[in-house]
């Protein structure tokens, strides 16, 4: 049962950067220096309010916590509906942290700095919306207002080929949306057959769900109900995620973006589709990966999906010649880590991938922060032509082995434990795919170990010598995900403690079944 | 009563029709008067007429609820449908003729007699919404269509739009010829021009006098057919649409605006108003199917048209085929009998009809917010091509983000209100089980932001550094940028707070 204390915490740290909007578009363009800091004041009382929320939330409890229902349009019982549970939180605390660190990561934006930050705070406003959202229109119109900001990010702001990236994110990504609203239009009509008044909301749809109340709804070409809204939303998350086959926007948009939106983009709107699988196909359709006590053919899929995320990832990964295309399609690989962990429906499994997707979301951002860095020096990212920064550049190259080593999966640094526990999670369900998906480990361990003994050994190169090392604004940006980085591989039971009971109560409906 | 209070009676509920034909008389005389002299008071006089019709429309409508309505002289209706509609026609006209009074185009010939055409043409919309008998409503669209195509053709110098005239009249007249032909059928068959027995006749298969019909198939498909092209004709859907790119391109562009929006918002009162004469599917003739066929082709055809197209009015010309093919997903989901295709869904939210009546709303807005966007640039720019608006945004922020808002709403994206809109018509047709129609819908909503967000990407993708012509001085911004701002504003409002829409198109009876 939802725990209803402060009501309105969740509203306003989704809501909160609109009030910064609406101040921003007094300021005049001119005014660059105004119109950071007001971006940064607005990303901060997101990121203050959820380490509030983050102090205030139970950790015994596996209910929505500072539950929120209002209603929006009663003709069609739309409601206003907020809540997070232990999936949630620590997704919302990394997009607030993410947010407000990409503001400092691109302080020096000069062109139509205005436009960009009006932008950027609608993002936060998407993502985090989508996060605590407990409505399904409610959820829906919050995944939508994320695009369109992004599409700008990355079309206005981004590299050479941008034009191309933009619309190409943007058509993936809504062709994934328009299957998510057919299947969610179905949901929402069906879901008033048993008697009840039709509902958005996803709790009652996980209770329909719970009671088998899918059964009985019309066939179509041969096909149940609850398969096809299960594919449609898998395939709108799928491309999120992204998995293959769905993945190769990921790539384009990643290297075309400026680094804030990078980060971003790999940081928190990857773990959409992840959170997505969770909160909606698996609490709605419990029955559709796992039923009568063993895996279906639909949990084998998402797991071969999964399998070929993190191997070819890996090794397409392997095969890149430019920095931020290798980090892209590692993100790739590891993402495939977190299709696993769901795919094995068991606690283990889903404690991996939620893990997983917080612990990546710190070490990719990492990444691309650092890619960042070197590439506003150098002017380039070609692997190739590094060599000897580690003479040059010693703080940036100790902060970019922590940043590689925890994506690489070290022990004692946090990307360990995510892909250990999901792989543990899925060696009891599909033994024989998990093995073949640790070649993806090795390999992604292979290419970043090369990967450094090209950028930071071997021999120095005159061109890079008089590089500065990094400065306040860029150590502001990487201290605190390198923090984090060390501080949850150490002790990872400070996240594992705030999942758990969700996680629990998650893997017992589906292993129940 | 007499029969002279009863006539009174009767008038007295039409107030909008009778400010409206007074306006047409009033703007006539007013450009008499001043000798075509200053053509933008006669603007200003229409633009008051217009407003006070949509008091008056308002007024009954806030009195009326969506009831079941009374009859006028036998043959018109004052429900909540037509009164919904007349209401949608009417802020359309006045956004219309504010558009007339801004363009720039008109301000060479003086053309004072174009605001009583314009008025007129509005005035045919009126009765078309309204009508329920099939004498009339043939009337009230050759009203709309007649007035229709001298306004495309009001630029006198212009080559294109007398060009754009004659194809919109020699297509009119052969649709409308087509469209006479199988309302006289139907009236063969079942001795009414009143839709409601028609209705029954067709459900029943029996005439007024309570002999059998025994309908022959082939001839009601005839007729059917024949209806149904015309209008397609008159609401641009493909195959039907071949008048309407040139048209809309060689009209002038609030005449275009017209096109667009008033006369397709009154076409389909007019379409959805027959059709739910016909909510039973007629054994031989798969209504359902013809429309559902029709909305799917429509939309494809319209959405991949518009991806080739470089003018801004041509592009809007398909957008607009492609959207009659969203609306008429509402009207086949209207025509498919309930658990038709084992849809059991349970009792209906939101009928076709009324989906189709949001969806207009929405429509009207995104569509009289995009032209305002061209009005506004070809005034200022003198530029009508979506490649020469590269960089544009920079340079008139307001209109570019303006742009952008109407573009993601005529993509349906949210928070917009054409998402809502939207939104309405895959329920209705979802819950009439037409699955396929709904995913057709779906690939085309992809297809659409390709060439929607080309006009953004113009606009802001490329550098401010492109090469423009200076805007041309003397040419005020101030009411247009007003206009622009504030469809903008009701675009988002809507698409966040829409009950007061939802609760007042649930009352609809259709």
């Amino acid at each position: 049962m939802p725990v209803s204390e402060n009501p309105y915490l969740l509203a306003a740290i989704t809501l909160s950067p609109l009030l910064g909007m609406l101040a921003m578009l007094f300021v005049p363009r001119a005014q660059g220096t105004v119109i950071k800091t007001l971006a940064a004041v607005f990303t901060g009382i997101p990121l203050l309010l959820s380490l509030l929320m983050w102090f205030q939330f139970d950790r015994t409890t596996s209910g929505y916590q500072f539950y929120t229902s209002h209603p929006w349009v009663e003709a069609f019982n739309i409601r206003f509906e907020m809540g997070i549970d232990g999936l949630s939180a620590p997704l919302v605390v990394l997009t607030s942290l993410l947010l407000f660190l990409a503001v400092f990561s691109s302080w020096n934006t000069d062109k139509g700095t205005k436009g960009y930050f009006l932008l950027l705070l609608l993002l936060e406003v998407g993502i985090n919306g989508v996060f605590v959202a407990l409505d399904f229109f409610l959820f829906y119109v919050f995944w939508e207002v994320m695009l369109l900001p992004m599409y700008f990010l990355i079309g206005i702001w981004g590299g050479p080929r941008r034009e191309y990236a933009a619309i190409k994110f943007f058509l993936y990504t809504l062709v994934g949306s328009v299957l998510m609203l057919i299947a969610m239009i179905a949901m929402y009509l069906y879901s008033g057959q048993g008697g009840g008044e039709r509902t958005f909301s996803l709790m009652e749809m996980a209770r329909i769900g719970a009671a088998d109340g899918w059964e009985n709804a019309p066939m179509f070409l041969g096909m149940q109900f609850k398969h096809w809204c299960f594919l449609f939303l898998f395939i709108g998350f799928a491309i999120k995620i992204p998995v293959f086959p769905f993945h190769t926007w990921l790539p384009d948009a990643h290297v075309e973006a400026p680094t804030a939106i990078s980060v971003i983009l790999a940081g928190v709107l990857l773990k959409l589709g992840g959170y997505g699988l969770l909160r909606v196909n698996l609490m709605t359709f419990p029955d559709v990966i796992w039923s009568a006590g063993a895996t279906t053919a639909w949990g084998t899929a998402l797991a071969v999906l999964g399998m070929i995320n993190c191997v070819y990832g890996a090794f397409v990964a392997m095969a890149q010649t430019d920095f931020k295309r290798l980090v892209a399609y590692s993100s790739v690989a590891h993402m495939g880590f977190v299709l696993l962990g769901i795919a094995a429906a068991n606690k283990d499994g889903l404690t991996g991938s939620t893990l997983e997707m917080f612990n990546h979301g710190t070490s990719s951002a990492m990444l691309f922060l650092l890619v960042g860095v070197i590439y506003d020096r150098a002017h380039h990212r070609e692997i190739a032509r590094f060599g000897g920064l580690a003479s040059h550049m010693p703080m940036y190259t100790s902060l970019a082995f922590l940043g590689i080593f925890t994506s690489l999966g070290l022990p004692g640094l946090a990307g360990f434990w995510g892909e250990a526990i999901s792989l543990l999670g899925c060696y009891q369900v599909f033994p024989v795919i998990t093995v073949i998906s640790t070649i993806g480990l090795i390999v992604v361990a292979a290419f970043f170990l090369m990967t450094i003994r090209r950028v930071f050994f071997g021999k120095k190169k005159e061109e890079y010598a008089q590089f500065e090392d990094l400065s306040l604004r860029e150590w502001t940006c990487l201290a605190p995900l390198g923090v984090l980085c060390v501080l949850l591989g150490v002790f990872p039971m400070l996240l594992i403690d705030w999942l758990n009971p969700s996680v629990t109560a998650l893997a017992n409906l589906l292993t129940s079944r | 009563m007499n029969d002279w209070q009863t006539y009174l009676a009767d008038l007295s509920r039409i107030w909008p029709e009778i400010t409206l034909s007074a306006t047409v008389l009033v703007a006539l005389v007013c450009d008499l008067l001043l000798g075509g002299r200053d053509t933008r008071f006669t603007g200003y006089v229409t633009l008051f007429g217009a407003a006070l019709s949509v008091y008056f429309v308002a007024q009954d409508l806030a009195a009326h609820g969506g009831g079941a309505g009374q009859s006028v002289f036998g043959l018109m209706w004052v429900d909540g449908f037509a009164l919904y509609f007349k209401l949608l026609l009417g802020l359309g006209l006045v956004c219309v003729v504010l558009l007339s009074i801004f363009f720039r185009g008109f301000q060479r010939d003086g053309v004072g007699e174009y605001y009583s055409v314009l008025s007129a043409a509005a005035l045919g919309g009126f009765f078309l919404v309204s009508t329920t008998n099939l004498l009339m409503m043939f009337l009230a669209l050759q009203l709309l269509s007649i007035s229709s195509y001298v306004l495309a053709g009001f630029m006198k110098r212009e080559r294109r739009s007398s060009e754009a005239a004659m194809k919109y009249l020699v297509y009119g007249a052969l649709s409308a010829g087509a469209m006479l032909y199988g309302f006289s059928l139907l009236y063969g068959h079942c001795g009414s021009l009143e839709l409601s027995e028609l209705g029954k006749a067709f459900a029943r298969n029996i005439g007024p006098e309570g002999e059998t019909l025994g309908l022959p198939a082939l001839s009601v498909v005839v007729a059917m057919v024949l209806v149904i092209a015309g209008f397609g004709y008159k609401i641009a859907a493909a195959p039907f649409h071949f008048w309407s790119p040139d048209v809309y391109e060689g009209a002038p562009t609030p005449v275009t605006t017209f096109l667009a929006v008033v006369s397709k918002a009154a076409s389909f009162g007019m379409v959805v108003r027959f059709f739910s004469a016909f909510d039973q599917d007629l054994g031989t003739v798969h209504l359902s199917q013809i429309l559902a066929a029709l909305a799917a082709v429509s939309m494809t055809f319209g959405n991949l048209g518009a991806m080739l197209q470089d003018n801004m009015k041509r592009l809007l010309a398909y957008s607009s085929i492609a959207h009659s093919g969203y609306l008429l997903m509402g009207v086949a989901a209207m025509v498919t009998p309930a658990g038709a295709k084992g849809a059991t869904f349970g009792g209906l939210m939101m009928s076709g009809g009324q989906a189709v009546s949001f969806y207009l709303a929405a429509y009207l807005l995104m569509n009289l917010g995009a032209f305002a966007v061209v009005v506004y640039i070809s005034n200022r720019y003198g530029i009508e091509s979506v490649d020469r608006y590269a960089g544009l945004g920079w340079k008139a922020p307001v209109a570019g983000a303006m742009m952008v808002i109407f573009c993601a709403s005529l993509t349906g994206l949210p928070p917009t209100f054409g998402f809502i809109g939207k939104w309405a018509l895959f329920n209705a047709v979802l819950e009439k089980g037409l699955y396929w129609l709904a995913v057709v819908a779906g690939i085309n909503t992809v297809i659409s932001l390709f060439y929607y967000f080309r006009i953004v990407k113009a606009l802001f993708f490329r550098g401010e550094e492109e090469a423009f012509p200076s805007p041309r001085a003397g040419v005020p911004v101030l009411g247009l940028m007003t206009l622009l701002v504030v469809l903008g504003a009701l675009n988002l409002y809507y698409g966040i707070w829409f009950p007061q829409v939802a609760e007042l198109i649930s009352r609809l009876t259709i």
